[in-house]
């Protein structure tokens, strides 16, 4: 006689946001898998409505403490589509320097106090400090420079305040980007020791049939432009982006789920999807250790994000640094527009993978729409996925460590769930003892 | 900055726009013209930004929202709302930012301090909020005790706090909270 479990999990740490995952066993088959996530741009889009559209990059830049930049350059985006706003070239580069700041911050962290502990059996940044100080001061040191490069381009460690709709309020000056050059290129060459570290970690042999999504660009790693392409062969504009990937409402999760048009099938965003996507885009040092680790590339095991968020890591200190040494103060920095009603939308590739944007603004310059899909939300369908493939492989622990297993696989996908908790409670459902 | 010139203490606010989240962030922003020179006042947005700075400093103040009815105790400050506390503390664990990111002031003290960049002396105000919606003004209870909370934490700066700092010990259970 087969026996059901429930099996809760109340609090997955080391992921970024509140939420709940709910598994429920038929022996040895998983019955059910919900992950319910509480997601806070929910409530953003309501807020914009009816704001002026120049107060969006400030405004979306709060919806996350840990990725501004993502948001509200998307945003910035979205809304230069709808003014038919052409940028410079010179503001273009400003851009990207910017996300490869928020990139560097973002990896880092999360590569050496979120990820890492887990594939040394500790419970946290603090255990691993203990055995591997250099390394997780090397992590710390990276993370602050990317938050140094955000602090001169946007204008404070907090949310950046000078980024704005037809590009900067004032382009930096030349002197405070040199300044920053001899840290970054340290941080380049410890950007390639740790993904040297972590291609060596044990991962699990896991790999599934993932439909991977990423932005993807003709002559770029793409970052804040492209297409949408997939490792099935799609290719969309970002314009085309709701035909072909929507949002639907599940009962258990208060956020909405992503998955494709066609059936609802899920997808998976993140740099993963990056990597396989645009390898050969990479900047130079980046692909020789792309190409010289032991991963066989497309890579279809989740455990090895971590070493694709190394790539980005290793790839955004070298194209900053090259953005950095090129870089010349210009002006205008900032590109005039007229207020017209109109509709536009961006995506672009926040730390945890695309992110999607789109507004209607009226000839006052007013918000009357608008619409946000974090990466996060385009991911969870795919953690529940994957969360039916994993668990079979773990259940011959007891509850606690099949929980700590369902935690190891959320975590794959940095998940930023909200900005108000980090609480992810999981609830693991075995019913009656037969 | 060269050692002459470094100042002594930072003092963080941390916070989001949200709500008496924020509280961290307003108190800073008004203590920034009171202080002395050798307090040096940012704004965090997540308690890990405090990593990128400790290095610098021999004191640390922070102030960061708290929800109410944590573990602490009374208010220990002449404001109802106002707590303070000297870390290593079970009771910072209650504090907002604590919840809010995956790495919270807890783990960021815990962190510094096993990696030997914490500063000596480590003081921590919670302010109760009662209030954390998105883009919400502050509580009309947290924005009365406003000037109250002011006062209370432009007095750490007062003679005291130039005495030689406290030497400190860890329990191990604060490792553990």
């Amino acid at each position: 006689m087969t026996k059901t479990r429930t099996i809760k999990v109340e609090a997955l740490t080391r992921v970024e946001g509140e939420g709940g995952l709910y598994v429920r066993l038929d022996g040895e088959r998983v019955d059910d898998v919900k992950l319910s996530i509480y997601e806070p741009p929910r409530f953003f889009e309501a807020f914009l409505r009816g704001r002026a559209l120049e107060d969006v990059p400030d405004i979306t830049a709060r919806i996350c403490g840990i990725c501004p930049v993502a948001y509200q350059m998307s945003a910035v985006h979205a809304l230069e589509a709808a003014l038919g706003v052409t940028i410079s070239p010179e503001i273009r580069r400003l851009r990207r320097l910017l996300y490869c700041g928020e990139w560097i911050e973002s990896h880092a962290l999360h590569m050496h106090l979120l990820h890492a502990p887990d594939f040394y059996g500790v419970d946290s940044g603090i255990d691993l400090a203990s055995r591997f100080p250099n390394e997780v001061n090397r992590g710390l040191r990276l993370k602050k420079h990317g938050n140094e490069l955000l602090e001169v381009l946007g204008g404070r460690a907090i949310h950046p305040i000078n980024v704005a709709v037809g590009g900067f309020f004032k382009a930096p000056k030349k002197d405070d980007l040199l300044r920053l050059l001899p840290d970054f290129e340290w941080g380049l060459e410890a950007a390639i020791a740790t993904t040297r570290w972590v291609a060596t970690l044990d991962f699990p042999d896991f790999t599934r049939a993932y439909d991977m999504v990423a932005l993807q660009h003709p002559d770029e790693y793409a970052m804040n432009e492209g297409h949408v392409a997939s490792t099935s062969g799609t290719s969309v504009a970002v314009e085309d982006y709701e035909n072909y990937y929507e949002e639907f409402h599940v009962e258990h999760s208060t956020a909405l789920h992503s998955g494709r048009t066609d059936g609802h099938a899920s997808y998976h965003v993140g740099p993963l999807a990056r990597i396989n996507l645009n390898r050969e885009q990479l900047f130079p040092e980046a692909k020789v250790l792309a190409d010289g680790i032991d991963i066989d590339w497309p890579c279809w095991n989740p455990f090895q994000s971590i070493v694709a968020r190394g790539l980005e890591l290793v790839h955004a200190y070298e194209e900053a640094i090259a953005i950095i040494r090129d870089y010349k103060q210009f002006s205008p920095s900032r590109v005039s527009y007229e207020h017209r009603a109109s509709s536009g939308c961006a995506a672009t590739e926040a730390p945890r993978g695309l992110i999607y944007h789109r507004y209607e603004v009226d000839d006052a310059g007013l918000v009357t729409f608008a619409k946000i899909v974090p990466p996060t939300s385009q991911n969870q369908q795919q953690i529940e996925a994957d969360l039916r493939d994993w668990l079979p492989r773990v259940l011959d622990g007891n509850d606690d460590h099949i929980a700590c297993e369902c935690e190891r696989l959320v975590r794959c996908y940095d998940p930023c769930i909200s900005c108000s908790t980090h609480f992810l409670k999981l609830t693991l459902d075995r019913g009656k003892q037969a | 900055m060269n050692a002459e010139s470094k100042p002594r203490t930072l003092f963080a606010g941390t916070g989001s726009p949200h709500g008496d989240d924020r509280i961290g962030w307003l108190i800073a922003d008004a203590l920034d013209k009171l202080v002395p020179p050798d307090v040096e006042v940012r704004l965090a947005s997540t308690p890990s930004h405090l990593l990128d700075w400790l290095d610098e400093f021999d004191r640390l103040v922070i102030c960061d929202a708290c929800l109410p009815g944590g573990p602490q105790q009374a208010a220990s400050t002449d404001s109802p709302r106002l707590h303070r506390w000297t870390w290593p503390t079970l009771e910072v664990s209650s504090l907002r930012s604590a919840n809010s990111h995956a790495f919270g002031l807890p783990m960021v003290l815990q962190l510094a301090d096993r990696l030997g960049t914490l500063p000596q002396e480590v003081i921590v105000f919670g302010v109760e909020g009662e209030r954390f919606d998105a883009f919400a003004e502050l509580s009309p209870c947290v924005a009365e005790a406003f000037d109250l909370i002011i006062e209370t934490i432009a007095a750490e700066w007062s003679e005291e706090c130039n005495e030689a700092v406290r030497d400190r010990s860890y329990p191990e259970s604060v490792y553990h909270a």
